[in-house]
């Protein structure tokens, strides 16, 4: 297979498709689509684990029950479509240090890993206060 | 039951074509942010102008008074 990487699809052509898309979800389903809710919901699974009391006592978690539901699934889905789309078409790349990173801060990966958890805090957070 | 595997499989197309859109690349997130990249901005716009424009395109000759 060529190797297609730096090329992929024209993003006004994929952004079309994936307009199609939400349209025909909201259709058959009636779901517009999310993602941070899923998030929230599983660290309520995990947290249910550790100290179940805990969770059932919280607002929050009594409102927003954890569970496997429409998004979770539509997220999961997300890992594993982007997942066969890089694999089929050969842009499949673990990178570790980016170079856009590298040439700014560096080749640490300990470094690039603790700012890339914080971002991950930050836009989550951020997400949440926004409501999703 | 039904909702949830329509929620994956809307999920498998999304991630799909997010993944062929360059979307999901560090680079392309970073850049947009940067305003060095619009790709992301491309998609965005696109995915959301589209079905704009086939929706309206459709029924806007319908509308009563339309010349």
């Amino acid at each position: 297979m060529v190797n297609t990487f730096e090329k992929g699809w024209n993003p006004y052509l994929a952004g079309a498709l994936t307009g199609l898309l939400m349209v025909g979800s909201v259709w058959l389903s009636g779901k517009f689509f999310g993602a941070s809710t899923s998030f929230v919901r599983t660290a309520n699974m995990v947290e249910s684990l550790v100290d179940p009391e805990r969770v059932a006592s919280m607002a929050y978690f009594v409102r927003n029950v954890p569970k496997i539901d429409w998004q979770w699934l539509f997220v999961l889905g997300i890992l594993v479509g982007a997942f066969v789309s890089a694999k089929l078409f050969a842009d499949f790349r673990p990178e570790a240090v980016p170079p856009m990173w590298e040439a700014r801060f560096g080749p640490d990966r300990v470094k690039r890993n603790a700012v890339a958890f914080a971002g991950g805090v930050v836009a989550m957070f951020g997400a949440r206060l926004a409501g999703g | 039951m039904n909702i949830l595997i329509y929620g994956f499989i809307a999920g498998i197309l999304f991630g799909f074509l997010l993944q062929r859109g360059q979307v999901l690349r560090y680079e392309k997130q970073l850049g947009a942010l940067r305003l060095l990249d619009m790709t992301i901005v491309k998609f965005m716009l696109s995915s959301i102008l589209w079905p704009w424009w086939v929706s309206t395109s459709s029924t806007i000759w319908a509308w009563p008074g339309f010349p």
